[in-house]
């Protein structure tokens, strides 16, 4: 499998990194890395969706003793998903980061290498790894500019941060202790699920991704986060991390657990959505709006899952991850306190803003429409009602938000048209329905999961 | 007796870095929460009067009756390294803050709310 190499790929670009000087060779470098990861990936992708999971031992040692690195064809498009995200992050954050580049760019690989890592393994021990180099990344991104603000913002993370790994860490050892192994595969065989005392652990692991998640009790630090981090790194917080974090809980239950129905997720889910939407109205910063409103999208993406709407939530996961990385872009294009914006991102902006509202045509209108027909097929209409309400809400911030802007000089920038390409490539809700139910069944066969990576 | 002795130091530790205003001590707890957790990963591995997990041809019978899992030492050492570095990076966050600052209480610092 030649996507276990993409992460070895990122991790020593990152540290070579360090040795030059030029800025221009620094983020040739850096870009060719991630594209040639994405690659990588795309090209096993390929190789998964025609002929089942892949596994690659490392350093050869057969998979329910050694770590291994699994692709399914669900883990293999949330890492394509999360390259292509961070290739766009790292094209535009030359226009914005000009001093320190060499650092910049180390620890923007070095958190999508943990990513990608998270995504890829099968063994829970080595998440807890890759989770830490991710967080530890993104706290030094967040405190990158070293002023008041950012440092404040970076010490927050790191605390909130840290606590939350603390309780994975508990999770694991105790799971250890209780079935003998770190295996994800083998864990499934192991375990019981009637077993009380298993599932108040695999709370514990979730209650750790529902904190770096953000969502209901524990959403306080993002809106903090996010306004007090830089354009581009508030970007890959919201684009790559979150989608990591949704990976994982989505992988644990589904997959380790097989559990469908989640009726508190649910609830919190709701919380999260109507919270946040109601305080992304009472806001009056660009860059909080925004986080706020992101952490009401991901309460549409944990509503659908933990209701069983699986190609629904998948869908929507796209969506969200891909217009969210288009807003952040779009207003990191307006130089510092001048709310004047350039007129591509604007209308990238607009474009987004009325897709996450659900305007006919566009993308996240049919992944929500999806959700809420899904919602009243399970007769859950309390449900539907709120989350189409909520819906109408998101007009209002975004628009909020758009109405801050003038209109400014006319400049290019890449990234942001390759964006807008891809949310009206997702509009094509048809082509893509059949890719999303592929999926769903891949993640509905644990057993399959368990069988393709041990190989008994 | 270990068991207990190791989730109050949990205890602590979560007290520490959720309900101190210094910073420093945040820290600290941090560090306490955290040799807790490698505490009860040790003791998950041990195993009284236990060998090194070697096995040799001579001692085959008796390596499989008392030897130790190897797994928590490795992933106690791991564990360890991850610490060491998150500890490293927050005490250069705040001696930052310190400077930025000229104080270590977290309400003085705190200007982002909600």
């Amino acid at each position: 499998m030649i996507a276990a190499y993409s992460i070895p790929l990122l991790i020593s670009v990152s540290f070579i990194l360090l040795v030059f000087k030029n800025g221009k060779i620094i983020k040739t470098l850096s870009i060719l890395s991630i594209f040639f990861s994405l690659c990588f990936v795309l090209f096993s992708s390929v190789n998964v969706f025609y002929s089942g999971i892949g596994t690659f031992a490392v350093s050869g040692f057969r998979p329910p003793f050694g770590i291994v690195l699994v692709l399914d064809k669900f883990s293999s498009s949330i890492a394509s998903l999360i390259l292509f995200l961070s290739l766009m992050i790292v094209a535009f954050s030359s226009n914005f980061v000009k001093e320190k580049i060499k650092e910049f760019h180390t620890l923007l690989l070095l958190a999508v290498a943990g990513s990608l890592g998270i995504v890829m393994t099968g063994d829970i021990f080595n998440m807890f790894v890759f989770t830490e180099i991710m967080s530890v990344a993104t706290y030094a991104l967040v405190g990158f500019a070293t002023r008041k603000k950012n440092l404040e913002a970076a010490f927050k993370y790191l605390i909130i941060g840290s606590v939350s790994t603390a309780f994975m860490l508990i999770a694991i050892v105790l799971v250890y202790s209780q079935l003998g192994t770190l295996n994800m595969a083998d864990i499934i065989v192991k375990i019981n699920l009637n077993d009380k005392i298993l599932k108040i652990i695999f709370s514990m692991f979730l209650l750790s991704f529902c904190v770096k998640s953000a969502i209901f009790p524990f959403y306080i630090w993002k809106p903090d986060v996010i306004s007090g981090s830089l354009e581009p790194v508030a970007t890959f917080l919201v684009g790559v991390v979150s989608t990591t974090t949704v990976y994982v809980i989505i992988r644990v239950l589904y997959t380790i657990l097989g559990v469908y129905y989640s009726t508190w997720l649910s609830v919190l889910a709701i919380m999260t959505m109507g919270l946040g939407a109601f305080f992304a109205l009472l806001q009056d910063d660009i860059k909080r709006i925004l986080a706020y409103g992101s952490i009401s999208q991901l309460g549409y993406i944990f509503l659908a899952f933990s209701s069983s709407l699986i190609f629904q939530g998948l869908y929507h996961l796209a969506n969200n991850a891909i217009i969210e990385t288009l807003l952040f872009l779009s207003i990191g294009t307006i130089p510092l306190h001048k709310k004047r914006i350039e007129k591509v991102s604007m209308y990238g902006f607009l474009l987004g803003a009325l897709s996450l509202t659900g305007i006919p045509p566009l993308n996240a209108f049919f992944s929500k429409f999806f959700i809420i027909a899904g919602l009243l097929e399970n007769k859950l209409f309390l449900y539907a009602i709120i989350s189409g309400l909520i819906s109408i809400v998101t007009l209002f911030y975004y628009m909020k938000v758009y109405f801050m802007f003038k209109k400014g000089e006319k400049r290019i920038y890449w990234p942001v048209i390759i964006l807008i390409a891809f949310v009206l490539l997702l509009s094509f809700a048809p082509v893509w329905l059949q890719f999303f139910e592929g999926i769903e069944d891949d993640l509905l066969a644990r057993y399959e999961y368990v069988i393709g990576v041990l190989k008994p | 007796m270990m068991h207990i002795f190791t989730i109050t130091m949990i205890i602590i530790g979560f007290y520490g870095v959720l309900f101190k205003g210094n910073i420093l001590k945040k820290v600290m707890g941090l560090n306490v929460l955290t040799n807790g957790i490698n505490l009860l990963l040790i003791i998950v591995g041990y195993r009284p009067d236990g060998i090194d997990a070697i096995a040799l041809p001579s001692n085959i019978g008796y390596f499989l009756k008392s030897a130790v899992d190897p797994l928590p030492q490795a992933l106690v050492l791991t564990s360890i390294v991850i610490d060491v570095s998150v500890t490293a990076f927050a005490l250069v966050l705040c001696y930052k803050l310190f400077k930025n600052f000229k104080t270590l209480n977290i309400k003085k610092i705190s200007t982002l709310r909600g």
